[in-house]
């Protein structure tokens, strides 16, 4: 497919509309007898340079979304746009796939964990370097200056290259994992929880890093977590899922003040602060988050929902821009005073 | 010997846990001293290999080969017939599998774990684990039992006891597997309850949840809680004293407040600087500690945290490992800085 359009100021990635759902499959012949809707209808747009945090509980779609971003796996509906290094603005579903894997040059992906993500059997020179061979650096001593650069890039001395993994700690593996995200300079870079296998003393040299790294190389991030304080560190703006559906999305300052959606300021109040002098009433919800397969009517957060009134149990809320760069998916985010964080 | 309410339910005098391997000694715990109080909730903070959880494993004598406790005691002050506290035990001289450490462990010094899917037997019903865990330490029917474990579930705040106590653990939800899981560590009213990271795999809410049931449960029982955990959060949130671990030793130990507004140890200090708050404004740089946690083949020298402090005495820290050393009321730090 030829590009859309070209508009230099269009977002870096645009998401629309996203779903995917998985069958569940029962019985000898494996017939499909219903769906989990790991994401049901997600908006959201990422500029160049920024981070965007996307937190929500386990379940809630949040690494299926960055999944289906990545392409690793095939969304059910609605577009991706990605805006390319060329400037063209292109659909993901329409590529070619000698076009999306050159699309896919410009976005990586960060894992959780270090110690599963890198092949043992790999020194840090074959680590970092295959995706440099994979993409047509053939040259050996191009590329071991090349890993050389990247290592030092990331905190970590180049003469370890011919060092194997597991002779590193959590943390250093961990940037070994981002020089070989950054190995192919991309623009877009899906991190899915890069710091919560980390000690806490090491988390902050990480964060440290991603922040160091954005500002040389302009990096965008799509930073999944479900730690709130991290995001809070991290992102520029943060979105909130909850059983495959967007709830809230804002600035991140505004969001931590003035959340309006009930279940975002339930997750804000939930996270015990460091300070005991703080000890506060929380916001204990009840119950259990819905199951995805069976979702309850209406607001998919209705039957936990402090506020919840007869219209929740019915209709799906609109996700409605409350104030300006301001979404959120709630019948009476316009009524409710919610509390944040100061 | 009687004893009032300020005298320790737990006393760890220079406890020493070490396993012995091929490539080396491991010492996982290396000289603990610890003191938890009756109805009190001390918090065991640190990363992980600091040995929180092999303390925790001592003390109720279920070291994994190849560790042993090779020094030091674990005063634990028994109740007596009528509940008041009696004398004191030392269940480091006590065997793993002896009668008495028997019918301390589960009844008297409960344990819950982090992860409730693998404490769980899979193939028994919720139920009957419970039940036996009554029936090990209490003479009574089984139908009573029975009525015992239902209460239990109730208490916990499980919904329906009676269908859920004829199931499996996997068919229940993670938050309810630990709700049944306190339920059981709870059943024989321990006067100690050991939760070792009993919220990390729990989401957020779940965690709030979880986090205001023991709080309930420990105001209506009034058992003593030792709480290990790395989330400096959760620690804040319930505990009375915290102790700080790093590399097997205790490096301070004061009430709450004191440790998050007058940290003295280098590390606590570092520690605290190094998280990230929701309170803090979003993308402001974070502080944090260098280097990482050393392998613990390779221990360093002198004060373990010597080669990460940023107040580190040449000739004096990575020479002589300093001892914990009263500061305040109820505050002991292991730091040259403070001798």
């Amino acid at each position: 497919m030829s590009p859309v359009s070209v508009v230099s100021q269009a977002p870096l990635l645009r998401v629309a509309g996203l779903q995917k759902f998985f069958p569940i499959r029962k019985g000898f012949l494996r017939r499909t007898v219903g769906h989990v809707r790991a994401v049901d209808g997600v908006n959201f747009h990422i500029d160049e340079g920024e981070t965007l945090g996307l937190v929500g509980e386990s379940g809630c779609g949040k690494t299926t979304t960055a999944r289906c971003i990545l392409r690793a796996i095939e969304p059910t509906g609605g577009e991706i746009f990605m805006r390319r290094g060329d400037g063209a603005v292109v659909e993901m579903g329409g590529l070619r796939p000698a076009e999306l894997r050159a699309l896919r040059r410009e976005m990586q992906m960060i894992f959780q964990d270090p110690f599963t993500s890198l092949n043992p059997r790999m020194t840090l020179l074959d680590l970092v370097g295959e995706p440099l061979l994979v993409h047509g650096m053939k040259s050996r001593p191009e590329r071991e200056e090349r890993v050389a650069d990247l290592l030092r890039r990331v905190g970590l001395r180049p003469e370890y290259m011919r060092r194997f993994p597991h002779a590193f700690s959590g943390g250093e593996r961990q940037r070994i994992g981002i020089a070989r995200a950054l190995a192919l300079q991309p623009r877009l870079v899906v991190a899915d929880e890069p710091v919560s296998a980390l000690d806490v003393s090491v988390q902050a040299q990480i964060l440290n890093l991603l922040f160091d790294l954005q500002a040389d190389f302009r990096l965008t991030y799509l930073f999944v977590a479900h730690d709130l304080s991290v995001v809070r560190y991290i992102s520029n703006r943060v979105a909130v899922m909850y059983v495959g559906r967007m709830v809230e999305l804002a600035e991140t300052e505004e969001l931590f003040k003035t959340p309006k959606h009930p279940y975002t300021a339930a997750l804000l109040s939930a996270v015990p602060e460091p300070d005991p002098r703080t000890r506060s009433r929380r916001i204990v919800l009840q119950g259990e988050v819905a199951n995805p397969a069976a979702p309850p009517s209406g607001c998919y957060f209705h039957p936990r929902c402090p506020h919840a009134i007869d219209v929740c149990r019915k209709e799906t809320p609109a996700w409605l821009e409350i104030s300006r760069g301001h979404f959120v998916g709630c019948h009476r985010a316009r009524e409710l005073q919610l509390a944040g964080v100061e | 010997m009687g004893a009032d309410a300020r005298s320790p339910l737990l006393s760890v005098r220079n406890l020493k846990t070490y396993f012995a391997q091929d490539e080396g000694t491991v010492k996982a715990v290396d000289g603990v001293n610890l003191d938890l109080y009756p109805g009190a909730t001390l918090g065991i903070v640190g990363e992980s290999g600091c040995g929180k959880s092999v303390t925790a494993r001592s003390i109720l004598r279920i070291v994994d080969r190849p560790g042993r406790i090779v020094d030091g005691e674990i005063q634990f002050r028994r109740p007596t017939a009528d509940g008041a506290p009696g004398a004191t035990i030392d269940l480091a001289r006590l065997a793993p599998n002896s009668p008495e450490m028997r019918s301390i462990r589960g009844a008297e010094i409960a344990l819950i774990f982090q992860e409730p899917m693998s404490s769980f037997s899979p193939v028994h019903t919720v139920g009957n684990q419970i039940m036996e865990v009554i029936q090990l330490h209490q003479r009574i029917s089984r139908g009573d039992a029975r009525d015992r474990a239902i209460d239990m579930l109730k208490r916990v705040g499980v919904s329906s006891p009676e269908e859920r106590i004829g199931q499996l653990s996997n068919q229940l939800s993670g938050g309810l597997r630990q709700r049944a899981m306190i339920a059981m560590a709870l059943s024989c009213h321990p006067t100690l309850l050991i939760a070792d990271e009993p919220t990390t795999a729990l989401d957020v809410t779940t965690q709030t949840q979880i986090l205001e049931l023991m709080r309930r449960l420990q105001e209506e029982d009034g058992m003593a809680i030792m709480l290990i955990t790395h989330d400096l959060g959760v620690v804040a949130e319930m505990a009375t004293d915290v102790a700080v671990m790093y590399l097997g030793r205790v490096v301070e130990q004061a009430p709450v407040d004191a440790i998050f507004h007058a940290p003295r140890h280098p590390y606590t200090r570092a520690l605290l600087r190094s998280i990230p708050r929701m309170r803090a404004r979003s993308r402001d740089r974070l502080t944090p500690i260098a280097g990482a946690v050393p392998h613990p083949y390779d221990r360093p020298t002198g004060c373990p945290f010597h080669p990460r402090c940023a107040d580190f005495i040449a000739g004096r820290c990575d020479r002589e490992a300093p001892s914990l050393k009263p500061v305040g009321d109820r505050h002991a730090v292991s730091c040259f800085l403070y001798e």
